[in-house]
């Protein structure tokens, strides 16, 4: 199956949402953020390198996650992010304007 | 498409941690650096689980990453989005740098040239600032009116003061008559304040016993600090129980004349001083930023109640007899919030017609515009009120405009120099930008590298101009009529012009130079080099540049010329009488109660001590100081004659040895004895232009002359000296005796061999000797007294020769840089020629004539310009015409001589070129 990578303006705006969400069920560095999405959509969405750590600092500049220095699982030194308030209060916004722009989309679609 | 929706993003902490992470760059790279080697190892340890050998695992994982160095950028770029500018910034201020530290005699002429073009323009504006633009030291300037009018003043009997004529029987001024000043302020319910003021110069103030000369007391109404809304420093303002003719004189300082006279003593409120020998007491001083609205030129050293103006300066403007005579009160308002000042001027309008025609029936002229008003007759106008709106300043305009231009010159000179200098630049930097565009510089992203060079360079011009003008504005005013000023404050307006100018003359400068060098051909630059081709255009440009500032300097350097030419003039002119050990000072008699023949008995009795000085020759008493810029003109007739065959007499009452001292024989008749006195019948002694203009062939002895209502019989005749001015022809003067006068106020001219410090000593313990109370006024001698008179042309022809030798240096330099920067560009071309056997004179020649024709074509334009420029200060000048050819072949010659100068190094260095070196060379 081709894979998508995250590259036109149009997905680069889902993809800080899919971080987001990951990000949600508590903190995680990149490269587990990066396998998690894959793992997740079942291997249809993979995440670039090139693309989710531009995302991550573009995230940690809006102020909606941040970072830390820690130890992985596999002893070894990582770089942890986290959401934040605002991180979370973003989230809820871009989950319910998805939710409306998809189910949209899907009417479109089914009538159409 | 998924709208962002900003929510709860503490703005603060982002610009925060934007700020840390553009101060922390090295920090931030390093541990993204750190997080992508964790990241490829994460990866490479799932690799290995899936079964991949250590090797085979890292190499995958790095496959898949791709160039970690492209993510890191991209990453950064995503970082400092916001802040991509002021890294570039940084960048470019950097890279500046560098360049300017190469090149450190280039950057030492750039600045010097700006500073010297921003600093003048600065310096000039900051004292157009201090004229114009800078409001009163009050609270809420803005509101403030100042009551002014404009209309012909042909029918009305008043004598006006600070009037400014714009065309013929049409005249603007800013003072009211007595009478019309009391009429507004019956109506002052209109506006949140008003009040009258005038200004009287020279008040003789006695306080513990010594007496001293004050300078100008401001008469102000009861309304005056409250309206203005100044606070005083010390003590209480004047108020309304202080303006009344009956109340006891109360007396406000200015904080100058306090700190000059009481060493700032607090305890002078209280103290009884004598104003004119009439008792005040002091009651405040006013703060130091406030020295009343006449602020320029006219600064107060006391406030004084109005009402006791005439009490003060008894006869000064005889209120009482004829308040409506004299226009020498100013009135200024407040305006009530929301109402404007057109309104006020539409309710005040006809109250100011009104008044002036009341005050023509009340003093009982024939004629009170029975039949209406004619269209021309003056018409009220406020204008804005927060600079005081003195009226000085109009008049001082043309020589505003002059200064303006000089500066602006100076200016536009140093701007073609700069841009000279940055256009050889940019060529000699062709390589440089041709190896950065070839490797992918952007084309705007270059152009806005050369213009922070230009701009930076302009702001460092700017800053150290700043500085020039900062000492500069005082020199300036100092050397101006305007010397009263005294210290100019440079304020934000000052500040913001320098950095206006300094920003415009960079993108003026910078931006052609810069657009031209990042116009570059590379396959020319790489194949041929820059050696033949390519540099012509700028080289052109730079001829061009080169001819406006001959040009330029042409025009300043025909005006110092003028300008210094007059002042010459001006001071070779024969005055009539011999200058030597003539020492001028004035007694103000009136000031310690002398009038009329007290005050002329007082004179005689000054005069005859005077003479038994040691070393005195001769004692002369007038009225009004010979060639001061001071006297009066009348309508005078031969009596019996029609009133129409009038002509402008000058008159001088004069006693002493008046006639000896300024050596006036006489033609005709006799001149003053003792027996001329006020029982006497009236006398007068006239010139000869008089007896010229009125009598013509006729003996004019014995027959009587009548002016300013008075009628008195020619008795002698003497020879034609100056009047009030140098400038102008000696005017017909009628000499009155002292004895017979009624002035209150003489100057004395002392002809004396005694070195000048005992004269002075024993000049001051004569008078001091006969009235204790009367100070020794302004002593000066003849010299100074002429000088004096001079002070607008010397200021012209002072600054003029300045920023005339300014440019000469600015040619100078400029034109050896271009024709160094060209013969540097043709070494190979003059080869080539010596190569086919030109000579080394003919290639000398050749480089000579080439740069002689485009100095050549910028004093044509020269000329042409300062024809037409020179026009407008015609009227500045003296003993020559504003296109005076003496002055122009002069300064063409200077220029061309200075041209050859800077031109013979380079070509020199033509001359010498080695024809097998240069084209080994190329």
């Amino acid at each position: 199956m081709a894979k998508n990578d995250f590259q036109t303006d149009l997905l680069q705006g889902t993809l800080d949402m899919l971080i987001l969400r990951v990000l949600n069920r508590g903190e995680m560095h990149g490269w587990g953020i990066a396998d998690r999405i894959e793992q997740l959509s079942k291997k249809v969405l993979s995440v670039g390198e090139g693309s989710l750590y531009p995302a991550l600092y573009r995230l940690q500049d809006q102020g909606w996650i941040e970072s830390e220095w820690g130890v992985s699982d596999h002893n070894r030194k990582a770089k942890f992010y986290r959401l934040t308030k605002a991180g979370k209060k973003q989230l809820e916004v871009e989950q319910e304007t998805w939710d409306r722009l998809t189910l949209a989309i899907g009417e479109i679609m089914k009538s159409a | 498409m998924i709208r962002r929706v900003h929510v709860t993003v503490d703005k603060k902490m982002k610009l925060f941690r934007k700020f840390r992470a553009f101060f922390r760059k090295e920090k931030l790279d390093a541990e993204m650096s750190e997080e992508m080697r964790a990241h490829l190892e994460l990866q490479a340890t799932e690799n290995q689980k899936r079964g991949m050998s250590a090797d085979e695992a890292r190499y995958a994982a790095q496959r898949a990453f791709g160039g970690v160095e492209q993510i890191k950028e991209r990453a950064r770029d995503e970082r400092r989005r916001g802040w991509l500018w002021l890294d570039q910034l940084t960048q470019d201020l950097h890279y500046a740098w560098r360049q300017f530290q190469q090149a450190p005699g280039f950057v030492a002429v750039a600045m010097l040239s700006l500073s010297l073009g921003i600093g003048a323009t600065t310096a000039l504006f900051s004292v157009v600032n201090e004229a114009l633009f800078k409001p009163l030291p009050v609270p809420h300037a803005r509101e403030l009116v100042r009551f002014t009018w404009a209309g012909n003043l042909g029918q009305i009997d008043s004598s006006f003061s600070d009037v400014v004529g714009d065309g013929p029987s049409h005249w603007t001024g800013a003072s009211f008559s007595f009478f019309t000043a009391q009429r507004f302020q019956e109506q002052d319910r209109l506006l949140q304040s008003l009040f009258v003021f005038t200004s009287i110069g020279g008040h003789t103030i006695v306080a513990d016993g010594q007496a001293e000369e004050a300078g100008t007391g401001d008469y102000v109404s009861a309304g005056y600090f409250e309206g203005l809304g100044v606070r005083v420093s010390l003590g209480r303002a004047l108020g309304v129980a202080d303006d009344r003719a009956d109340a006891p004189l109360a007396v406000v300082l200015s904080d100058a004349y306090w700190r000059r006279r009481f060493g700032g003593d607090p305890a002078v409120i209280g103290k009884t001083i004598l104003v004119n020998l009439n008792p005040a007491t002091i009651v405040g001083v006013a703060p130091a930023e406030f020295r009343g609205v006449g602020a320029f030129g006219r600064k107060a050293a006391l406030f004084l109640p109005l009402a006791s103006v005439e009490r003060i300066n008894p006869g000064a403007f005889d209120l009482t007899a004829r308040p409506g005579f004299r226009w020498v009160f100013g009135v200024m308002g407040r305006l009530r919030p929301g109402v404007s000042a057109t309104k006020v001027e539409a309710e005040f309008a006809a109250t100011f017609q009104r008044s002036i025609v009341d005050n023509a029936r009340l003093s009982g002229a024939q004629h009170v515009w029975a039949e209406g008003l004619p269209p021309d007759f003056p018409r009220l106008k406020l204008r804005p009120g927060s600079n005081g709106g003195e009226f000085v300043v109009l008049r001082a305009g043309g020589e505003l405009a002059v200064l303006a231009a000089l500066a602006g010159t100076m200016l536009l000179i140093a701007c073609t120099n700069v841009a000279n200098l940055l256009l050889a630049r940019g060529a000699a930097r062709r390589r440089e930008i041709a190896v950065r565009l070839a490797l992918g510089a952007g084309r705007a992203r270059l152009l806005r590298q050369l213009l922070t060079e230009a701009l930076l360079l302009a702001g460092g011009g700017g800053a150290l101009g700043g500085l020039f003008a900062w000492w500069g504005g005082d020199a300036l005013a100092a050397m101006s009529r305007f010397s009263s000023v005294g210290h100019i404050e440079p304020d934000w307006r000052v500040f913001g012009f320098a950095v206006v100018a300094s920003t415009l003359t960079g993108v003026l400068f910078g931006l052609v130079p810069a657009q031209r060098a990042t116009r570059i051909d590379l396959n020319v630059e790489f194949q041929g080099g820059p050696r033949t081709t390519g540099s012509r255009s700028a080289l052109r440009l730079g001829k061009t540049l080169m001819m406006v500032q001959v040009a330029l300097s042409f025009v300043v350097l025909v005006g110092a010329g003028l300008f210094a030419a007059t002042l010459r003039n001006l001071r070779a002119v024969d005055v009539g009488f011999p200058r030597e050990r003539l020492w001028v000072f004035e007694l103000a008699a009136n000031s310690a109660g002398y009038r009329g023949e007290r005050a002329a008995a007082l004179f005689e009795r000054v005069a005859a001590g005077l003479h038994e000085l040691p070393g005195t020759q001769t004692v002369a008493v007038s009225t009004f100081p010979l060639v001061a810029g001071q006297g009066t003109i009348n309508g005078g007739r031969i009596d019996g004659t029609p009133a129409g065959s009038s002509v402008s007499v000058a008159v001088n009452e004069v006693g002493g040895d008046f006639f000896a001292t300024f050596d006036l024989p006489t033609v005709e008749g006799r001149t003053f004895t003792a027996r001329d006195d006020s029982s006497a019948p009236k006398v007068a002694v006239v010139n000869r232009a008089l007896v010229e203009t009125i009598f013509g062939h006729e003996s004019p002895l014995g027959r009587r002359i009548r002016f300013a209502n008075t009628v008195a019989t020619v008795v002698g005749v003497v020879r034609d000296v100056k009047y009030d001015k140098v400038r102008e022809a000696v005017p017909a003067t009628i000499y009155l005796s002292l004895g017979q006068g009624t002035g209150g106020r003489a100057s004395f001219a002392v002809r004396s061999a005694a070195a000048p410090a005992v004269l002075a000593s024993g000049i001051r313990r004569v008078v001091h000797g006969i009235e204790p109370n009367l100070p020794v006024l302004d002593l000066r001698t003849q010299d100074e007294q002429i000088e004096r008179l001079f002070g607008t042309e010397r200021m012209f022809s002072r600054l003029s020769i300045l920023v005339g030798g300014v440019a000469l240096l600015l040619v100078s330099v400029g034109l050896y840089g271009l024709m160094a920067y060209a013969v540097a560009r043709r070494t190979g071309e003059i080869g080539v020629r010596m190569a086919l056997g030109a000579l080394p004179g003919r290639v000398f020649a050749m480089i000579v004539r080439e740069s002689l024709a485009f100095v050549a074509a910028g004093l044509v334009v020269g000329v042409a310009t300062a024809w037409a420029a020179t026009r407008l200060i015609a009227s500045l000048l003296f003993g020559l015409t504003p296109t005076d050819p003496l002055t122009y072949c002069g300064v063409a010659l200077l220029l061309g001589f200075v041209a050859l100068l800077a031109i013979w190094l380079p070509a020199r260095r033509a001359a010498k070129v080695d024809p097998m070196v240069a084209l080994r060379a190329e």
